[in-house]
């Protein structure tokens, strides 16, 4: 049996194994190193000894995370702005609908409960964007049920009482979207890595999944799998938890820049 | 092309074809497969005369010519025989093929021709420089006394001069002008093969002096016998023609009927000789004849003598011919008809020799003027008649063959009685004969007389003195004279042979039985039946609803379906040749590497029989050619390492075809080293054609198979045979190139089995078809693993890349951008087509899967030719094209995907 650490990188899932990773830190804010490798998102002191850090990410040719973070936002102010819209219309015509109450279920919702910051600054923002925003759900499911007795006061309280919601809610994702370095640094995870020319170097990813053992035999190999680019040497596939996953055999750092 | 020229290299590989598949076996006890590799070098010879082919003329004549000596026993077949011929037809299937690619008649190397041409001639004894062993080319006319009445007529037109005897024709006789008698005994169809005897007579002009036609002798039997044949009367015709020319000429012109001529160059002494009819009166009457060597006094008096001769008589018969001949006779030769005279006056029959033979051959096998031991010796007339020069060249004949007896025989008693009873009877005309007391005596008296003491024998007649001193050493005298040792015969059963060898040789050509062609006729019937019920429907439309129509096309769709698919399966089963085709190169091939390499090899074949499509045996040989070269190259091992290996020193071959499902089987099993692996792999790695950790992920079988990797050789050496490192790849692309498969299994020590796996016609192809962007595409069958349909969260992204999960299957999905219609797909799933490609799996997404095809597929040309994606095009029902993928090409741009994803991580 061999461990693997799981990690993510958007919607692309890596196994590599354990014994290379020395340790998953939180990204911290990290000192610009200017002539290193264009993966290398910066310095980082660790143990009083100066790190590399390379993004996964730039490795494989995605985009920013901070870019990817800044997108969010828009997104979920976007999808926020077609919850009003679909609420205002269901209200007004009385259609269904077809937007979700659950303050939980939502894009925004789910970012909310899994982000988490060391910032004070950005935890308070972030406290007040998810109380506003649970309002907004919570009376979108009153305004619903007086639509069912009277239209007009119903659609009153959409007017005052949910757009409130709605407007403070956008506002505090606004404010949030001024944050972005930092929420990208607070979203993101740094494995330190051991170096193929020994020491460490630090590798920015986007999501630990998890560790598992699992026997040699469950790697599937086969020629179509393998892949040796510049940075990464991919060996294989695993399946787990009925997806697929690529084996990372070695992460390569250019020579030098450990 | 000429179309005579075009028919002539299509019978010449045919031919060829025979010739090489059984060349190797004219050594064996078969004469009649000696007779039919005989005649087919034998038609190779006349058609490359009639479209005029000097190369392979000269080629296949010397062949023929071998052929014939070995055929009639003139020589033993010894192995280099063999090399000999089939160096020669290997020239000549150059010639052909060059002359084939050309579309005209090509020139030989003049260097190559003459080493081919020479090797021939010294199988045959035949040294350019010595003409010793110079032989009359043609068959001689055994009966001359039958023809020799027929040209008189004909000689009072002559001007020309005849030699008054030819003793033994000479290589520079047969090179100069000389009457010839030519007996035509053409076969009955020589006419319905374009063989007309008189056309190519008429060739030869004036040269022509004569031509005497008859009924045959049996025809004259059928008509004099009452006829009652309910077929017909055929009446044949003997054709004798007398031809004033050089013999080199004459072939030319009848080259075509060489093999069924008899020749004879005519004499004067021949033509006055008659040896049959009543005896002659003794007459004193013709003392009144003039001996003289002035011819006008000769001619005045026979003019006087003649009509006091009775007209019924040998002698008036014969003076009447001197009086023809006169004019012919060359003055020099005036003198040598003293011995004719002195049968005139002896009141004798004159013979010049009697049953003396006219060609050296027989001269050689059957001394002549010589009686036999327990005959009495000749009686003084008919001896002095023998008196002269000739008469001295036939005594030295018989004294040489007595002297080269006793020089073999040495101190035999038996062979020094015989030469000694010889010589008695030989006294009377050498008073000078001494005593003998013993052989050697007499060998040395014969020596002196001969001159042959300190010096090398006169060159005779014969073309192998070993043969002649054979006969002289055989033990049963009076056989030996009186019965030739060697003859050159041929058979009488020469129209049965023909027979035989046709059916041999056309074997190998593409028949189609008559059964196939009534069939062919059956179907084509109904298709006009079905063809024609169409316009009937056409007109009772209107009265049709729309469901009729349709059930009324359906049904002759049906009926039309049933018969197009017959006719594809009965043309298809005509294409059909056996493998054989193919393997037969290989007996001479395995024959001439081993034996350059040094090797003992023994090669096996089985299922030859294994039919496959005509268009795939041709473009399966070079690729098997390649494989046969590398099993013997690097695999047999050289017999010295076999025996320390503890393996016979004969190494074996194995060549197996056998049909599976609806492929054929192609097995090439060596029992040599096997390939070194380890070595293979080592090498591709040094030469970076592969990584490690690719390397680890193959399977054993997988890792032999990197013999086929472009550009690698494990040979140390590069050979004549192989070790460039381009024939294992080349042999793949080209199995691939028409549908095939290569695989390779290999055993240290134990040997390879490299098996192909080839379609077995490439004339329909089966289609998957597809439709992108509204495009029509057919994706080969043979190449479809499945077919399945995938939402899109199914696909798997693997570092960047799309993937399918199939069955514990990881496959690369692949979608063509720029023929995939990405917005129809829509979110609906995916139809993805899975590809099995050189063992490797490839998705691939289309817009719609149509169902299965059967196409005739046309290459495509021009500008798309080689075109990387497409292979070809056919068309549909509806006259739409469909593009046919190149499953190949499909790979190859999975390929360039994957490198450009690993530039970028």
């Amino acid at each position: 049996m061999t461990g693997y650490l799981l990690f993510q990188v958007e919607s692309l899932r890596y196994a590599i194994e354990l014994e290379q990773v020395q340790r998953i830190e939180d990204v911290t804010m990290l000192t610009p190193s200017v002539g290193k490798d264009k993966a290398c998102a910066g310095m980082m002191r660790l143990d009083e000894r100066i790190l590399d850090v390379y993004s996964f990410r730039a490795m494989i040719g995605k985009e920013n995370y901070v870019e990817k973070v800044k997108t969010m936002f828009e997104e979920l102010k976007h999808q926020h702005q077609e919850w009003i819209e679909a609420l205002d219309e269901a209200v007004g015509c009385g259609c269904a609908f077809t937007k979700t109450i659950d303050p939980h279920a939502c894009h925004l919702g789910r970012w909310i409960d899994t982000f988490s910051t060391n910032s004070e600054v950005v935890g308070e923002l972030k406290r007040e964007l998810n109380r506003h925003h649970q309002d907004l759900h919570k009376s979108a499911v009153g305004v619903l049920e007086l639509r069912k007795h009277d239209v007009e006061r119903a659609k009153q309280a959409v007017a005052h009482q949910v757009h409130g919601y709605y407007t403070q809610t956008i506002s505090y994702l606004d404010q949030m979207a001024q944050h972005t370095h930092q929420v990208a640094l607070d979203s993101q995870r740094l494995l330190i890595m051991k170096a193929e020319q020994g020491g460490l170097f630090g590798l920015i990813v986007d999501l630990i999944d998890g560790i598992i053992q699992v026997p040699e035999e469950r790697i599937i190999r086969n020629s179509a799998l393998l892949r040796e680019g510049r940075y990464i040497k991919i060996i294989g596939a695993l399946e787990h938890e009925k997806r697929l996953l690529s084996v990372i055999e070695t992460i390569t750092i250019p020579k030098g820049k450990a | 092309m000429n179309p005579l020229l075009e028919q002539f290299l299509q019978e010449a590989r045919e031919n060829l074809g025979f010739i090489d598949q059984n060349l190797e076996k004219i050594g064996s006890d078969d004469p009649e497969l000696l007779n039919a590799v005989f005649r087919a070098a034998h038609t190779l010879k006349g058609g490359s005369g009639i479209v005029g082919f000097e190369a392979v003329k000269q080629i296949t004549h010397q062949a023929e010519d071998l052929l014939d000596m070995l055929r009639g026993g003139k020589l033993s077949y010894v192995d280099s025989m063999t090399d000999a011929l089939y160096d020669a037809f290997d020239e000549v299937m150059n010639l052909i093929e060059a002359a084939e690619e050309s579309g005209e008649i090509v020139d030989a190397d003049p260097e190559r021709l003459e080493r081919v041409v020479v090797e021939l001639r010294a199988q045959m004894g035949r040294d350019d420089e010595a003409h010793e062993a110079w032989s009359v080319p043609f068959t001689p006319i055994e009966q001359i006394s039958s023809i020799v009445n027929i040209p008189l007529r004909f000689l009072s037109s002559m001007t020309a001069e005849l030699p008054f005897k030819i003793e033994h024709l000479t290589q520079e006789e047969c090179a100069s002008v000389q009457l010839y008698a030519i007996v035509f005994d053409v076969d009955d169809s020589c006419m319905v093969y374009g063989n007309d005897p008189v056309y190519a007579l008429s060739l030869l002009g004036e040269q022509v002096v004569g031509v005497h036609c008859c009924m045959s002798e049996n025809s004259a039997k059928s008509v004099l016998g009452g006829f009652d044949d309910p077929d017909g009367l055929s009446l044949r015709t003997e054709m004798t023609a007398f031809v004033y020319g050089v013999y080199s000429e004459i072939e030319d012109a009848l080259f075509n009927f060489m093999d069924e001529l008899k020749i004879a160059p005519l004499d004067i002494a021949t033509l006055l000789s008659i040896d049959q009819g009543e005896a002659g009166h003794r007459l004193d009457l013709l003392r009144e004849l003039h001996v003289t060597p002035d011819a006008t006094v000769i001619a005045d008096s026979i003019a006087k003598v003649l009509p006091l001769i009775g007209t019924q008589t040998l002698q008036y018969a014969q003076l009447r011919r001197l009086q023809a001949l006169l004019p012919l006779i060359r003055r020099e030769d005036v003198p040598r008809l003293g011995g004719f005279f002195e049968a005139m006056q002896a009141s004798s029959v004159y013979l010049y020799q009697e049953d003396e033979p006219l060609l050296r051959e027989r001269a050689r096998s059957q001394p002549q003027g010589l009686p036999a031991a327990n005959e009495e010796p000749r009686k003084p007339s008919a001896a002095k008649t023998l008196q002269g020069a000739a008469m001295h060249q036939g005594m030295n004949a018989i004294l040489v063959q007595q002297y080269r007896a006793l020089e073999v025989a040495g101190g035999d008693d038996a062979t020094v009685a015989r030469v000694g009873a010889i010589l008695e009877r030989m006294r009377c005309f050498d008073d000078q004969m001494p005593e003998f007391e013993n052989g050697e005596s007499m060998r040395l008296w014969l020596g002196e007389k001969l001159g042959l003491l300190q010096q090398a024998l006169p060159q005779t007649i014969t073309p192998e003195p070993q043969m002649v001193l054979e006969e002289v050493i055989e033990p049963e005298p009076q056989i030996e004279m009186s019965a030739p040792a060697v003859v050159i015969k041929r058979p009488e059963i020469q129209s049965d042979e023909k027979k035989n060898a046709s059916k041999n040789v056309i074997g190998k050509t593409v028949k189609i039985d008559q059964e196939s062609i009534d069939q062919l006729m059956n179907i084509v019937g109904e298709l006009l039946v079905a063809k024609n019920s169409l316009p009937y429907l056409a007109d009772n439309v209107y009265a049709m609803n729309v469901d009729l129509i349709k059930r009324a096309i359906m049904e002759k769709y049906t009926f039309i379906n049933r018969l197009s698919e017959q006719l594809q399966d009965l043309i298809m089963s005509m294409r059909m040749l056996p493998i054989s085709y193919v393997f037969d190169r290989y007996p001479k091939l395995v024959r001439e590497i081993s034996k350059n390499l040094g090797k003992k090899v023994r090669l096996v074949m089985n299922g030859g029989e294994t039919k496959l499509d005509k268009n795939m045996i041709e473009m399966l040989a070079d690729p098997m050619i390649h494989i046969m070269r590398n099993s013997l190259d690097h695999g047999i091992e050289t017999p010295e390492v076999r025996r320390k290996k503890g393996k016979d020193e004969e190494g074996l071959v194995s060549l197996n075809a056998y049909a599976q499902s609806d492929k054929i089987i192609i097995e090439i099993l060596d029992d040599g080293a096997g390939i070194n692996v380890d070595r293979v792999v080592q090498k591709v790695l040094e030469k970076g054609l592969m990584s490690l950790e690719q390397i680890e992920t193959l399977s054993d079988k997988e890792r032999a198979e990197l013999v086929m990797l472009p550009g690698l050789s494990t040979a140390e050496t590069i050979s004549e045979y192989s070790g460039r490192g381009v024939g294992m790849d080349v042999v793949r692309k080209s199995i691939e190139s028409f549908g095939g498969t290569i695989g390779i299994a290999t055993r240290p020590n134990q040997g390879t089995t490299i098996t192909l796996s080839i379609p077995v016609s490439l004339a329909v192809t089966s289609l998957l078809h597809v439709t992108m962007t509204g495009v029509h595409y057919g994706l080969p069958m043979e190449n479809v693993n499945e077919i399945v349909k995938i939402e899109r969260d199914q696909i798997e992204y693997l570092h960047n890349e799309p993937f399918i999960y199939i069955r514990g299957e990881v496959i690369p999905l692949l979608f063509i951008k720029s023929m995939l219609d990405e917005k129809a797909l829509g979110n609906k799933a995916l139809p993805i087509v899975v590809l099995s490609v050189k063992g490797n799996l490839l998705a691939v997404v289309v817009n719609e899967l149509l169902g299965q095809l059967d196409v005739v597929q046309k290459p495509l040309e021009g500008v798309m030719e080689n075109h990387p994606v497409f292979s070809g095009t056919a068309l549909l029902g509806n006259g739409q094209i469909i593009m046919v993928l190149d499953p190949l090409g499909i790979l190859g741009i999975a390929h360039q995907l994957k490198r450009a994803y690993e530039q970028v991580g």
